[in-house]
């Protein structure tokens, strides 16, 4: 059965796409990672536009990180004041972004961009989980606890001015790294078309030094209001949100979501890393050997009046 | 007598007219459809052009002296090509070129191969056929010298275009109901823009083209879809807020229905 996407103006397989949100929302249920950063490379493989793709993603993220922040509320796993802080930057960046997106595509280099920009982060993020996790899982075969972070340890993050207290985190830190980070995680979501889970989790774990029962929860609240803006203020100046597209991949998504929670439960963290990680390089390759591999056609078109309508 | 004498002269020569350039033929066309309806499971359609010869020669329909070519354009915009060269082992877009109105779709309908209807000149004259459609370069990019070739951009717009089907030439898909009545059956692929179609019709004779008429009709996006894309281009806000909302109750939605405690 095929569908035609208002915005995307193309017709589609409705079972591929829903077949697309469900894989990824498995695996994002099993490894409880976004799923954005697998989702935008997927629809750019099926030949949706990389600019429609993006913002269409930052809409699907808004659904499927507003679902499991509930969860996260329900339980008091968030600590509202980082996460506010965190959006300051995110929306800054956000809107930053959104503006060179619109610039990058007049100049007939946002697909370029997107992609180099994934297989840059795919590339370093897929490696390190892969050898961290293979480093960890020889441990384990080895008998040997499992690394534990000790508390109480500064690094030079913590010397900063402008401290806060976050009560919730029991912490008391510079505002700084909290908005660069934001800031970040806000201009990835507006170009990449990614939660920016797979940034800011590790950042608020290694520098941050926030409470890992918190990071998630504070992680996925944050990121609702950043895919938010982003899904509005795309729209409102580029007109790339396809809501047909999005509402088909986000039902996927939750679907998805469920089994592969359930999934997660059976296997070990270790494993669960590892095939992660495999699979982060493996899109990245993918990506990156699009790039470097000659175009079945060197010539591409485009309307010269982008974003202006008619 | 010389008033005879004249009379036959004129009509000879009315009559060596009438072989050469006959007499006042016209064209009549009509679409089968006014207006076509684009919704979610718009996969294409076919539409058909009517139309008959009036004031026909019955030896020149005889002789099949008659050739009659139905072009549809789509809706005119300006587009980029772009040229994409390996820097630093990357294929990046480096150069590009801008044309003035390429029609979004272009068909061209006839019995027999467009080629053989006229000499070639002819055809370039009157822009019939793909090969025939000329762009007006708007802008060189950021082509480095003023003396490049742009032609190799040109027939890149046409072979794309030519592969996605916006531009097809559909031989055969045309033909006569006796010696003046024709109809053509006109494909209009899935990815058809939205917008006001141009339909025109030639008429030849021996080559030449001594009729054209020309008539319209609407693509457009009927029910949700033209909802969405309407409010979406006409007001982007409400659509993202729209959006967000669509997002936050489908996620409150799976919450709720996947609640396990």
């Amino acid at each position: 059965m095929s569908i035609y996407l208002p915005i995307a103006e193309m017709s589609v397989s409705v079972f591929v796409l829903f077949g697309m949100g469900a894989a990824v929302g498995f695996l994002s249920g099993m490894f409880g990672v976004g799923g954005g950063f697998l989702m935008t490379p997927l629809l750019i493989f099926y030949n949706i536009p990389p600019a429609i793709a993006v913002a269409t993603e930052a809409n699907q993220i808004v659904a499927s990180s507003f679902s499991g922040a509930l969860a996260h509320l329900r339980k008091g796993t968030v600590d509202v004041k980082l996460g506010m802080l965190l959006l300051v930057g995110g929306i800054t960046g956000a809107t930053g972004g959104v503006y060179i997106f619109s610039a990058l595509r007049t100049a007939g280099q946002l697909d370029l961009i997107i992609s180099i920009l994934y297989v840059v982060f795919l590339g370093s993020i897929g490696s390190l989980m892969t050898i961290e996790s293979i480093g960890a899982l020889r441990k384990v075969k080895k008998g040997a606890p499992s690394d534990r972070r000790k508390p109480g340890q500064h690094n030079w993050i913590h010397g900063l001015p402008f401290k806060v207290r976050f009560r919730k985190s029991k912490l008391y830190v510079s505002a700084i790294p909290i908005l660069v980070l934001g800031v970040l995680v806000g201009l990835l979501a507006s170009i990449m078309g990614v939660g920016g889970g797979f940034i800011m989790v590790p950042a608020m774990i290694y520098l941050l030094h926030v409470p890992t029962n918190v990071v998630i929860g504070t992680s996925l609240f944050q990121i609702i209001f950043v895919t938010a803006y982003t899904t509005i203020i795309q729209s409102a100046t580029n007109q790339t949100v396809d809501v047909v597209l999005a509402f088909i991949l986000m039902v996927g998504g939750v679907i998805g979501a469920q089994f592969g929670a359930a999934a997660g439960h059976k296997l070990r963290g270790e494993q669960l890393r590892v095939l992660l990680g495999l699979m982060v390089l493996a899109v990245c390759l993918r990506l990156g050997y699009d790039l470097v591999v000659i175009p079945d056609d060197l010539f591409s078109l485009s309307f010269s009046n982008v974003g202006g309508g008619h | 007598m010389v008033v005879r004498s004249l009379q036959l002269v004129l009509t000879m020569v009315l009559m060596l007219c009438g072989l050469l350039r006959a007499n006042g033929e016209t064209l009549q066309i009509g679409v089968s459809v006014d207006d076509v309806p684009v919704s979610s499971s718009f996969a294409g359609t076919k539409i058909y052009v009517f139309g008959s010869i009036e004031h026909s020669d019955p030896t020149a329909s005889a002789l099949y002296e008659y050739t009659v070519l139905v072009t549809v354009k789509g809706p005119e915009r300006d587009l980029v090509v772009r040229k994409k060269e390996k820097v630093l082992g990357v294929w990046i877009n480096t150069h590009s070129q801008t044309y003035a109105k390429v029609p979004g779709f272009y068909t061209i309908v006839s019995a027999l191969p467009v080629e053989g209807a006229a000499a070639s000149d002819v055809l370039k004259k009157t822009h019939l056929g793909v090969r025939n459609l000329n762009f007006k370069l708007l802008s060189r990019g950021n082509w480095p010298e003023s003396g490049q070739p742009t032609a190799e951009f040109s027939e890149a717009l046409k072979r794309i275009r030519l592969n996605e089907e916006l531009f097809t030439e559909q031989d055969g898909a045309l033909s006569f109901i006796g010696n003046t009545l024709f109809r053509a059956g006109v494909e209009l692929p899935a990815n058809v823009p939205i917008g006001r179609h141009e339909v025109t019709a030639y008429l030849l004779l021996r080559g030449e083209v001594i009729d054209r008429k020309t008539v319209w009709f609407n693509v457009q996006k009927v029910g949700f879809e033209r909802w969405i894309y309407e409010l979406a281009h006409k007001n982007g806000l409400l659509y993202g807020l729209m959006a967000v909302l669509l997002a936050i109750t489908t996620g409150w939605i799976a919450n709720v229905l996947f609640r396990r405690e």
